[in-house]
């Protein structure tokens, strides 16, 4: 680096932005090994493996990246809690359980470039002693399970996986775990359980995964992109990431959008990228007028869809300081036309499903109970102290549960509360939604 | 370690949980899925408290706030207290007004979906919802919709019925299978607000099964033998010791109109913790089968009901021209110390040796003897010739515990730990502690590394020969042998074992190893008694061995070998000795009785009469008065309180005034003798017996419910 740091790159129009993890993405046969090796791919890795295992951590410390799973916890040094030289066998997880409304970036990336994931892996088990992994994928994912069987069995074939790989003294078993549909599998302890044959409950922490996670056992957890970022940091170097993004939170970052826009789907820009970049510049803008932004996946808190905010770089402070989470940075926007309460049953119709019910206040308040104060809302049955009740009970469910699903409903429903409380109490008194429902596919809608 | 509760103070160990500081400071949380013994899992949420802790800077010295006090850095969420380790300097608050308001909420969502049924449940009374919505709840309920439906009569066993309305889901139910006799046999079904508890098909296979019906806080399992058979409010409790086996389990028995309806098991930490076994909690069915309720007197060949005027009359007539000294006494090994020193006293006044307990030691090993909390915590234990499951159950949950390394939990002012931090859901077992040498299958086997069929004392050779370095290489004996060898090792020998006469070898093993012996009596009071003269003296017969004029028989259903011609038996049924007395007295059963039994660790415990309808049974102190009464003989022990003064003298006061836990006490030189009788415990048909008469009444209740 020169003395006066160049700036970082915090827009995907800076000529000096390339895509790296979706470079392939839609490329016919990018998924076989032959073009993964054709583009330089598991160079990476042979890099990697000629290192000291805890240089590899200093690298990923010094990219600065965070984890891609939601929570943004810094990659490195989540894997230096891992006991280095203890002899135990240790377990590197990828959480490929992408179930999250909004979250859909996980899934191009091993259906389309599997074996950047599989590098990812080798690398990381090699910096953390892990001998073995698992990809611990969404049982709806088909395709991409399909191609990351195929991928892998692929990469055996050729000494990537298995006993002594690409000729070094270092041995990485990979397979692949199929979930049965079960949204609390990403939570990273619960997906532990589902791993061992149990009932997919989180478990209590401490002990965390690095002390004693899959089978009792010394485990790293990471998403999918942050593993595949991996590759890429290892590829180019830490400080070719650290060029990119804003603040703490570095690197290239897949953000979705879904909703009324133009081209809804995955997009990868530099961290710090603004939401107004993302929504018109890529995304092509929205087709009707837009009240509220979810910022992360369905359980960031909505934003209001205002100018302070579209300005706001895709980091994880800037996001936090409004108030709401970067998360998966799935972006998903809700028209003005819309009724918010509607929108927001949908999300607690997806919490109430998906609670464990390990917990009280997630299963008997959030499914037992809160859902259906929203149900009565919007078929017109509600009273006006129902958005009141509404509001209570989450203070009686905020914080307390034993996990984060439960505080993950939270998120649109205060936040919506907040935000759009006219047309809770109108809903509520009159029965009638503000913005009543129209069919939004056929030609009702402002298409 | 300090810990600040609210405004007091409490000094606690590390490793205590912030649920159990804020116990011992007197302070109080609701929780629903703590338990004593299992480990804390945070689900039900309503221990929930504010916390917070000082923290130490870079140079190791506490972080200081504007007062120059410890700086706390409060928790941003509420915590849940069982969950929360307690640490140095941590301020805990149980009654701000967000803890409150966190509290009620919880007890709200607790009922939304539980049912109603508080009047015809019977938990009703004892339930642990029903108080902690009283001194936590709202008391009014927000909840307009219809609540989740689901199985209110699902039998899990013919013993055990959940309701699966009333769940609350705290997990106990599931944790204590897999925790404390690991065996896995209910879980969750489904999830979300849609989760039950289900076992599947194929009942409660456990001999430990009932214990879940204690646990659950409300009425969601329940004893399908006490099913509507009273209220908790009706019921007469009595605090007291099961008789089933040398264990001797601290218990309740709750008794309504004379009829014991149900036993619950009873904290002791040291013994039984909370546990009892299934024959001993479903006991009472048999034991109040069948009853005698007045003497039964011979007359024209026949048994008839007779007042114990007639029977002192017609004992006084027929023994006019007998010598007391040719009188046999003999009794089982169940009961009372204070019926065996009464036994021991008529026996010395009539001048007889034909006197013997059965069954009972042949000899007994001068070595100290483990506790039961250092069976728990032993390093390895090797069985030879013993079942537990049929000889000494709840002993196998000990050892359970200490093949999962779960020491045992600490104790409080408040009792045991309720969140003890050291239990974990699935913690690892060690079978490789265990080694088993038996010639039948035994109910520990599934929990052994190392199992070996054949004749244990052929095995205890083997193992007394590695000891010495004379075995082969890698052998089983070589494995139990270094086992035995580690500090703080037990070896567990029981029936089959002594009743080859194997004590000796056992002996020499466990001196040769370093390893402690726990030789298991064979009866509820088999150890006790043998410090007593019990056992026949000069030229005296065992039981059955000699054709005696008359002898005394005292619950014992075995029949003699050689019968006396005057046969008097103290039963509480008419068994088939009974049925060839000439005279039958009514004798009271373990659950009504009361005196003192020495367990398997040595320990005295007091049994007390349950409140049940006994008529005009007794124990055996009046019979055997009776008996002397008929020869015009008295003896120095007549009742209770010359018995307790008698066994004092031997042993020292602290028998009459035992403290709620019972004493390990030092009982002296035991009196022994070889028997031809073998020593054989009961136990396990005893369980068989009682556990059918168990299934019978709950079909019955069963019935009546379907006739309702
Ligand atoms: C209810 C719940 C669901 C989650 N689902 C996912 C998921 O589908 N994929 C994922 O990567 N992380 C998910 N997470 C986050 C994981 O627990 C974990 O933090 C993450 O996998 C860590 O990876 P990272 O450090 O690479 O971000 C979920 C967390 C919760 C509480
Ligand atoms: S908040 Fe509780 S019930 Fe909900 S998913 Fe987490 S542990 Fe399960
Ligand atoms: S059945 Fe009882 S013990 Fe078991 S989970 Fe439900 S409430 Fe708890
Ligand atoms: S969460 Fe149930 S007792 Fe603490």
């Amino acid at each position: 680096m020169t003395a006066t740091a160049p700036r970082p790159i915090t827009s995907g129009l800076d000529p000096r932005f390339a895509l790296s993890l979706y470079a392939h993405v839609g490329e016919q046969g990018s998924w076989t090994l032959e073009s993964y090796r054709a583009r330089g791919g598991y160079q990476a890795a042979r890099r990697a493996l000629s290192m000291d295992p805890d240089r590899i951590i200093d690298e990923v410390k010094a990219s600065g990246l965070r984890g891609r799973g939601g929570a943004g916890f810094a990659t490195g040094l989540k894997w230096s809690f891992m006991p280095l030289k203890d002899g135990r066998q240790h377990y590197l997880l990828c959480n490929a359980d992408e179930s999250e409304p909004g979250s859909f970036k996980d899934r191009y990336l091993m259906s389309e470039d599997p074996h950047q994931l599989i590098e990812g892996m080798l690398i990381a088990g090699y910096a953390m002693r892990a001998t073995v992994g698992y990809i611990y994928i969404r049982g709806e994912y088909i395709l991409a399970a399909e191609r990351l069987e195929g991928a892998i069995s692929e990469a055996r074939a050729a000494g990537i996986l298995g006993s002594k790989v690409l000729g070094s003294d270092f041995d990485f078993q990979l397979q692949v775990h199929r979930g049965a549909g079960a949204y609390i599998c990403g939570e990273e302890t619960a997906l532990m359980n589902s791993l061992e044959g149990l009932r997919a409950n989180p478990r209590l922490k401490p002990p965390f995964p690095a002390a004693a996670g899959l089978y009792g056992l010394p485990t790293t957890i990471n998403n999918v992109e942050t593993l595949c970022a991996v590759t890429h940091i290892l590829r180019y170097g830490a400080s070719w990431h650290a060029q990119m993004g804003s603040g703490k939170s570095l690197g290239s970052k897949l953000y979705q959008i879904s909703g009324p826009v133009h081209r809804p789907g995955v997009y990868e820009l530099p961290m710090g990228t603004t939401f107004a970049e993302l929504i018109e510049d890529w995304a092509g803008g929205p087709t009707e007028p837009i009240k509220a932004i979810i910022p992360g996946g369905s359980s960031c808190p909505m934003l209001p869809y205002q100018q302070d905010i579209l300005d706001l770089p895709m980091d994880y402070e800037a996001v936090a300081a409004k108030g709401s989470m970067l998360g998966t940075g799935g972006v998903i926007l809700i028209p003005q036309n819309y009724c918010i309460v509607n929108a927001t049953w949908n999300l607690v119709r997806f919490y109430a499903h998906e609670s464990c019910g390990k917990c009280t206040p997630c299963r008997e308040g959030i499914a037992g109970w809160m859902v259906h104060v929203y149900e009565k809302l919007v078929r017109g049955q509600g009273r006006p102290e129902d958005v009141d009740l509404i509001l209570d009970m989450s203070d009686n469910i905020a914080g307390k549960s034993f996990c984060a699903l439960a505080d993950a409903c939270l998120g649109p429903v205060q936040s919506s509360i907040a935000l759009f409380r006219e047309e809770y109490d109108h809903l509520a008194s009159t029965g009638q939604p503000l913005y009543p429902r129209q069919s939004r596919w056929l030609g009702g809608g402002a298409r | 370690m300090k810990v600040f509760v609210d405004d007091r103070a409490v000094e606690v160990p590390a490793g205590t949980s912030a649920m159990d500081a804020l116990f011992e400071a007197g302070r109080d949380v609701p929780y629903f899925c703590s338990l004593p013994y299992l480990s804390p899992i945070g689900a039900c949420r309503m221990c929930l408290v504010e916390a917070g802790s000082p923290r130490r800077g870079q140079d190791g010295q506490w972080i200081l706030d504007d007062q120059g006090q410890p700086k706390i850095f409060w928790l941003p969420k509420p915590m849940a207290s069982c969950t929360l380790a307690a640490s140095e300097g941590m301020v805990i608050r149980t009654q701000t007004d967000a803890v409150r308001k966190a509290q009620a909420g919880m007890v709200e969502f607790t009922l939304l979906n539980h049912p109603l049924d508080c009047p015809t449940c019977d938990k009703g009374g004892a339930c642990e919802l029903q108080d902690r919505s009283y001194e936590y709840g709202y008391g009014a309920s927000r909840f307009v919709f219809d609540r989740r439906h689901a199985d209110k009569h699902y039998p899990l066993s013919d013993l055990v019925v959940l309701d699966q309305e009333r769940c609350i889901h705290c997990k106990r139910c599931v944790r204590y299978f897999e925790e404390i006799p690991g065996q896995e046999m209910i879980d969750f079904i489904e999830r979300g607000v849609h989760t039950f508890i289900d076992g599947y098909e194929g009942g409660l296979p456990s001999a430990f099964s009932g214990n879940i019906v204690d646990l659950c806080p409300v009425g969601a399992l329940l004893d399908n033998v006490a099913r509507f058979r009273g209220r908790n409010w009706e019921y007469d409790h009595t605090a007291t010791i099961c008789t089933g086996c040398s264990v001797g389990c601290s218990v309740t028995v709750d008794a309504r109109n004379g009829r014991v309806e149900r036993i619950v098991g009873r904290d002791h930490p040291a013994v039984n913790e909370r546990w009892i076994c299934d024959a001993g909690r479903f006991s009472h069915a048999l034991e109040e089968e069948g009853r005698l309720t007045t003497p039964l007197l011979r007359r024209g060949g026949e048994l008839v009901p007779a007042s114990f005027d007639e029977v002192l009359a017609y004992l006084t007539s027929e023994l006019v021209d007998v010598p007391p000294a040719q009188i046999g006494l003999y009794s089982s090994s169940d009961i009372t110390l204070e019926e065996g020193i009464a036994l021991e006293a008529t026996a010395q006044v009539l001048g007889s040796g034909h006197v013997d307990h059965l069954p009972r030691f042949s000899q007994l090993p001068a070595l100290p003897r483990p506790t039961l909390h250092q069976l728990a915590q032993a390093s390895a234990v090797v069985i030879a010739g013993a079942d537990l499951g049929a000889e000494a159950p709840v002993a196998e949950l000990r050892i359970q515990e200490m093949l999962r390394g779960a020491a045992p939990p600490p104790q409080f002012r408040h009792g045991t730990a309720i969140a003890d931090l050291k239990l974990t859901e699935r913690m690892e077992r060690h079978p490789e502690r265990l080694a088993i040498f038996s010639s039948a299958p035994t109910s520990l086997d599934r929990s052994a590394d190392l199992v070996v069929r054949g004749d244990p004392q052929a095995a205890l050779s083997a193992i007394a020969a590695a000891l010495e370095g004379n075995a082969q290489a890698a052998s089983p004996y070589l494995s139990a042998a270094e086992l035995l060898r580690r500090p703080g090792a037990t070896l567990v020998v029981g029936s089959e074992l002594q009743a080859a006469g194997g004590l000796r070898l056992a002996e020499k093993v466990a001196r040769s190893s370093g390893a402690a012996l726990l030789a298991l009596p064979a009866d509820s009071n088999a150890l006790g008694l043998a410090y007593l003269r019990l056992v026949p003296g000069e030229g005296g017969a065992a039981y059955g061995e000699a054709i005696l004029p008359v002898a005394l028989v005292s619950r014992c259903r075995r029949l003699p070998a050689q019968w006396p011609r005057l046969l008097i038996v103290h039963d509480t049924t008419l068994s088939a000795l009974a049925a060839r007395a000439d005279v039958v007295l009514p004798a009271v059963s373990g659950l009504e009785k009361q005196g003192t039994l020495v367990n398997l660790e040595g320990r005295l415990q007091a049994l007390r009469p349950a409140a049940s309808e006994v008529g005009e049974a007794t124990d055996l102190i009046p019979a055997l008065g009776l008996l002397l009464q008929a020869l015009g003989l008295r003896s120095p022990v007549r009742g209770l309180i010359s018995a307790q003064r008698a066994l004092a003298q031997r042993f020292g006061a602290r028998v009459q005034s035992l403290p709620p836990e019972g004493a390990l006490l030092d009982l002296g030189e035991p009196f022994l003798a070889e028997t031809h009788l073998q020593h054989q415990p009961e136990v396990g048909a005893w369980a068989a017996a009682h556990l059918a008469a168990a299934r019978a009444r709950a079909a019955a209740n069963r019935a009546l419910e379907v006739a309702k």
